[in-house]
Parts: structure tokens; sequence; C-alpha cells
């Protein structure tokens, strides 16, 4: 086996794995292979061809799409035991977004032609395959959701929200570029919106720290919102 | 104090950063932002004039349920808000 022992544990805890028998999970193991990346490296990039199917296993990555005035969206945050890349498993097109290390990574991949071969022979593996897809169109569904319906205060405060109960992940800080990127809208407006939280009371900004003082109401704001 | 990250491979040494921060806390060394000064808002100024991403003022969102006003300091001591 060419992964680390701390990567197999964090690949047996994922959905994708919970759900296969001992025999594929020794099979697929075999054939993933592991890689380190540093922050702000480039995983994958839009346009070009990638064939493997990857895994966080530590660290967060982002993947995004940059509008042609050079605005960046960010489409989704992969954390550990968090699958991406799938559709290589369909079709060969070029890659729809770009995936970069927002924190130091550690990524297990597996290719396209083992995964295959291993599908071929366990219908499970073609089931669980299916589930990550399930998943992803699930996720997509909602950031439509949030885009579409809910006003940028909520969906500022739903950020916060994700990135407070991070707490295990202590290199993981946001910018209001980040904030941005991800509520589809420009830095300025997430400065008010930030200001606006604070003096509603939800948020206290102290220099770099943004404390999150009452959840519960942050949360329903967050449901009214939409 | 925290100052905002400066990601030296990213850096042009355009100074667009320096002419932004209101605290006279940036200067180009060497063609690189360097943070010189006493003291920083964490107002963004800096990230928002920046053309390629290289200064950053990153937060930290916690819930911190030991910190009843919520200030990130301790409580025997006087402060304020701002
Ligand atoms: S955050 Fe504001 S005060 Fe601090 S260095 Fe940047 S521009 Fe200057
Ligand atoms: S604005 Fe950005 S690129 Fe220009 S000097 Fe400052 S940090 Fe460097």
């Amino acid at each position: 086996m060419i992964i680390s022992n701390n990567t197999v544990d964090s690949l047996l805890k994922t959905h994708f794995f919970a759900s296969l028998d001992d025999d594929s999970v020794k099979k697929l193991l075999a054939c993933f292979r592991e890689q380190n990346y540093s922050k702000g490296d480039v995983v994958l990039r839009e346009g070009e061809k990638n064939q493997d199917l990857f895994f966080v296993i530590i660290g967060i990555a982002k993947s995004y799409k940059v509008s042609p005035d050079g605005k960046e969206q960010i489409l989704s945050l992969f954390r550990s035991g968090d699958a991406f890349n799938m559709t290589m498993i369909i079709d060969s097109n070029p890659q729809v977004y770009t995936v970069e290390a927002m924190s130091p990574l550690t990524l297990a991949y597996i290719s396209r032609s083992d995964l295959y071969e291993l599908m071929n022979q366990n219908g499970k593996i073609y089931e669980a395959i299916l589930r990550l897809f399930a998943d992803q169109i699930r996720y997509l569904v909602t950031l439509v959701e949030d885009l579409s319906f809910r006003s940028v205060m909520g969906r500022v405060a739903k950020i916060l929200m994700m990135y407070m109960s991070d707490l295990y992940t202590p290199h993981m800080r946001i910018t209001q570029r980040d904030i941005a990127a991800m509520a589809g809208t420009a830095r300025e407006v997430v400065s008010r919106a930030l200001r606006a939280l604070e003096d509603d009371g939800y948020i206290v900004i102290d220099h770099s720290r943004i404390n999150i003082t009452d959840p519960e109401a942050l949360q329903e704001l967050i449901d009214y919102s939409a | 104090m925290n100052i905002p990250e400066i990601d030296k491979d990213k850096c042009i040494g355009c100074e667009a950063c320096v002419d932004a921060c209101l605290r006279d806390g940036l200067e180009v060394v060497d063609n690189v932002a360097t943070f010189v000064g006493e003291d920083c808002t964490w107002c963004g100024n800096c990230e928002a004039a920046c053309p390629t991403g290289a200064i950053t003022c990153p937060y930290d969102v916690i819930y911190d349920t030991s910190d009843e006003c919520g200030c990130g300091h301790d409580h025997d001591h006087d402060h304020d808000h701002e």
C-alpha cells in the first residue's frame, strides 16, 4: 500500500467506503495514492483534463470559477472526507472548475482506469459512486437556492456559521474576499453586511476575530432570510 | 496584534496597498509589501486595493462561550469596543 495509515483511517471513515464490503475496500485502498499541497496550490485547473477521483484527507480546498471580469465564485469547500472530480468518471471532458488548496492539504486519489476496473467487478462500488453524485447534486441545488433567494446578509451569516462550526481546523481563516466569492457578491457588500450583523448584535468583530455571540439568533436569521 | 498576511510570491510591489492604508502601515521593501506600522485596524483597505490577492486580512470565526461580551479580551480590564 502506498498511502499512510492515517490516510487509510480517513478514507475508511467516509460515506463512500462505509457502504463497501471488506474485499472491495481492500482492492480500492491498494489503488489509492496520496499527495500533499501547500496553501494556494492549484490541484485542478478549469479547462484541463484530469482523470483522478480525489478525497480530502487533511485540510480544506475550494472549487471555483472566475467570471470574464475576474470575479471569483466559490462553488464548494471540500473538507476532510469530501470527494471531488466525480464527473471524470462519466466522461473525459475538461474540468469545469478550478480546485485550490485553502490550507496545507493532503489528498488521496484513485485513477479513472483503476476505479472503472473495480466498478465493473463490484456493483456496490457503482452504488457508492452514485451516492457521491447525489450528494453533489443536492449541494449544488442548495447553492442555487441560496444565490437566488437568500439575502446577502443571510448568505454572509450562513458562511460565518459554516466556518464557526469548523473550530477543529485551526489553519482555516476567512477573508472578506473569500466570503464575497462564496456569497456571489462584492467585497464592499460583505463589509457592509458584517457591519450590519455587528450592529444588530449577532457578532462582535474584534480586530481579526469575528465572535459569533449568539449562534441561535444567527441561525434564525439564516432561516428567515430564505 | 495581528498584521495582514503577505504572500511574497504573489506580490508585484505595485504599492496599491501602501496608498490604501490610512495608518501608513505598509511600505514596499525590496519589491515586496512589508508591514512597518505600529497599529493595524484590520480595515481591509489593503486587501481591497491589492490587484493580485497578495495581501489579506483573514478572520478567525469563533463562538467563545467563555467570553461573555464577545470582545475577545479578558474581563478584568477596561476597554472600549470601538
Ligand atoms: S488592514 Fe487597514 S490598517 Fe491594516 S495594513 Fe491593511 S490598510 Fe493598513
Ligand atoms: S497591493 Fe498587493 S501586489 Fe501591490 S504591493 Fe501591495 S501586496 Fe504587493
